[in-house]
């Protein structure tokens, strides 16, 4: 019983650290520029099928085809903000308005993506190479997954390389200037459609991120990004969308509670769990837990 | 005086054209597609009215007609009961789903109220396609009778036709009163401005759950007509790009225009239909053309403005 409870935990935080890195990503482009990019969840499957692209087709060893990975869909997701975000923030509409023409611009855009997916990858699922030892860790006479480790050592490296990236070097500086305030941050040098086309390249990676880490957890199909974008977004919320620490840890408790559900009720009702809870932090903390309750402005 | 009459006369030539439609030498094919031209005009009345009118987001609403179909389909083809109390039932059912929903996500806006509503849409989806002794699974309910009104039964595409048609005029005459009543001016209130609605008086969360309320009202009667327009209904057909074609309809139409769900949908089904013959590369021409749209004429149809998009072309600002 106590051995189920830890290998269900050990890969609830497995699953939930990819959840956190797409809630990551929400939550750059949230913090930023107050915007929801819809098709994150299919920038996440573009990271799954360049993944096992370099891994599998390109025969590129792990290291060197994730840098790849996150480099490709780093362009894609700055090529995103110039084509379907720097546009529409430039018209002058409502404020109803504008939010409505973002989203049906990004997600006609993941349509895009999934559709140009299925005819370059066919429809099918995928499944990566194994790329991770697969024999389990035995610590005091429970079994760890080796995979579901390597899966979170490497979310926690690409996390702390983002926060130092933010903390320490100039143009992470800028950038959290610039999701200040940006016509002081603007003022001061900072280059401010740079910042935006750099947050949404970043976003973009983080999500490379994920959907390459999901390699010993799942199948690459896609049609994958609506799913784990609503995931991610759960993830963002639950914490509070906008924090990087909140995606984080609203991450690893919905990947927790996510694999308690599978394991011990059903797990044809998981998603459902997934999306209830996310309506409901919606509705009764939308600030999330770590983030203070925003006041309403007039 | 002239105008009203020229009006009147416009409205009589489309009824007189849509009654002798069938008989044109227009094939089957086509008819069903008109068909479900009507039904996607009841559907998009309904979130013009929640979105267009009151300018609350929803990306919900293939739930709530996958909510209509499935009762209309569960209440005749399982349990025996006749088509215009099924019909009925269908549109109630979607309703009270719509003011649960609708009470608890009202309180969010934007982007947020997107996200909560397409988390509505999969969860109903998903109930369909795992709770087979309701819905039959995957599979769906098939064998779904056709709709017969005392003792008329709508068997052929032509009577279809005729059945959606007439619920579809009789449909938009209501949402035309609505819209023109106390009610719709308040809905308008709130979409301009919803603290100043407020100030006036307006109660703002009652009139939202209304308009919430009314909407899901018709997206469950398109649910029930699409039912028995196919005769077979299965979760496949409500998947949330579904509520982006709704919403996409409304867009394009015009926000808050009455004649923009009539328009909409003749022009976004048959912009469907006719990129279905790309085959493979159809979602993808769809997917991109949803992007440039949005760039260049955010306001729909109704809202293009042809020195703006010159300006966007030529890269003069």
């Amino acid at each position: 019983m106590i051995a189920q409870i830890f290998q269900q935990i050990t890969s609830g935080i497995a699953i939930g650290s990819i959840y956190a890195l797409v809630g990551l990503a929400f939550s750059l482009t949230m913090r930023a520029v107050n915007a929801i990019n819809f098709a994150q969840g299919d920038i996440f499957m573009l990271g799954a099928y360049f993944g096992i692209t370099f891994l599998l087709f390109l025969k590129v060893p792990f290291w060197l085809s994730i840098l790849a990975t996150i480099l490709v869909v780093s362009v894609i997701g700055i090529l995103f903000e110039k084509v379907a975000y720097k546009p529409l923030y430039r018209a002058r509409l409502g404020r109803a308005e504008h939010h409505v023409i973002l989203i049906i611009s990004t997600i006609g855009t993941g349509i895009f993506l999934q559709n140009a997916a299925m005819l370059i990858w066919g429809p099918d699922a995928l499944a990566f190479p194994k790329i991770f030892p697969k024999e389990p860790m035995n610590i005091l006479g429970m079994l760890l997954p080796m995979e579901y480790i390597w899966v979170v050592i490497l979310a926690i490296f690409f996390m702390l390389t983002l926060h130092y990236f933010f903390q320490k070097t100039r143009v992470g500086k800028g950038l959290r200037a610039t999701s200040q305030d940006r016509e002081t941050a603007a003022l001061m040098g900072v280059n401010i459609s740079f910042a935006d086309s750099l947050t949404f390249g970043l976003a973009a990676a983080v999500s490379a991120v994920g959907g390459i880490l999901i390699a010993p957890i799942s199948f690459a199909t896609p049609t994958m990004g609506l799913t784990y974008g609503l995931k991610g977004f759960t993830a963002a919320v639950v914490g509070g969308l906008g924090s990087v620490r909140g995606a984080i840890v609203g991450g690893v408790l919905l990947g927790i509670l996510e694999n308690i559900v599978t394991g011990f009720i059903s797990s044809t009702y998981k998603d459902v769990v997934s999306f209830t809870i996310l309506i409901l932090f919606l509705l009764i903390r939308p600030s999330g837990l770590l983030l203070k309750p925003a006041q309403q402005k007039v | 005086m002239n105008i009203r009459y020229l009006k009147i006369a416009f409205v009589i030539g489309i009824c007189v054209l849509l009654a002798f439609l069938p008989y044109l030498g227009i094939n089957p094919y086509s008819l069903h597609i008109y068909t479900l031209i009507g039904i996607y005009i009841f559907l998009s009345i309904g979130l013009n009215i929640i979105f267009g009118h009151t300018g609350q987001i929803s990306l919900g609403h293939a739930g709530f007609f996958a909510i209509g179909a499935y009762t209309s389909a569960i209440l005749t083809a399982q349990l025996g009961i006749s088509f215009p109390v099924a019909f009925v039932c269908a549109g109630l059912i979607s309703l009270v789903f719509g003011l649960v929903v609708g009470r608890a996500c009202l309180k969010l806006e934007g982007a947020y109220l997107a996200m909560a509503t397409i988390g509505f849409n999969e969860i109903v989806r998903m109930v369909l396609v795992h709770w087979e002794g309701l819905s039959g699974g995957p599979a769906g309910i098939s064998k779904i009778p056709n709709a017969s009104i005392l003792g008329l039964t709508f068997s052929t595409t032509r009577g279809k036709y005729y059945l959606v048609m007439v619920l579809t005029i009789l449909g938009f005459i209501c949402y035309r009163n609505l819209i023109s009543s106390n009610y719709g001016k308040q809905f308008t209130a709130i979409k301009e401005n919803a603290l100043a609605a407020q100030a006036m008086g307006v109660n703002t969360t009652r009139m939202k759950i209304i308009a919430f309320g009314i909407s899901t009202l018709y997206a469950g009667f398109g649910g029930s007509l699409y039912a028995h327009l196919n005769n077979y209904v299965a979760p496949d057909a409500f998947p949330f790009s579904e509520s982006l074609t709704l919403l996409l309809i409304v867009v394009l139409g015009g926000m808050g225009n009455i004649l923009g769900p009539i328009l909409g949908s003749v022009v976004l089904i048959w912009v469907k239909e006719s990129l279905r013959m790309l085959k493979d590369y159809n979602m993808l021409i769809y997917g991109i053309s949803l992007m440039t749209l949005m760039v260049f004429a955010p306001k729909g149809f109704a809202g293009i403005n042809l020195s703006f998009l010159w300006r966007r072309i030529s890269g003069k600002n």
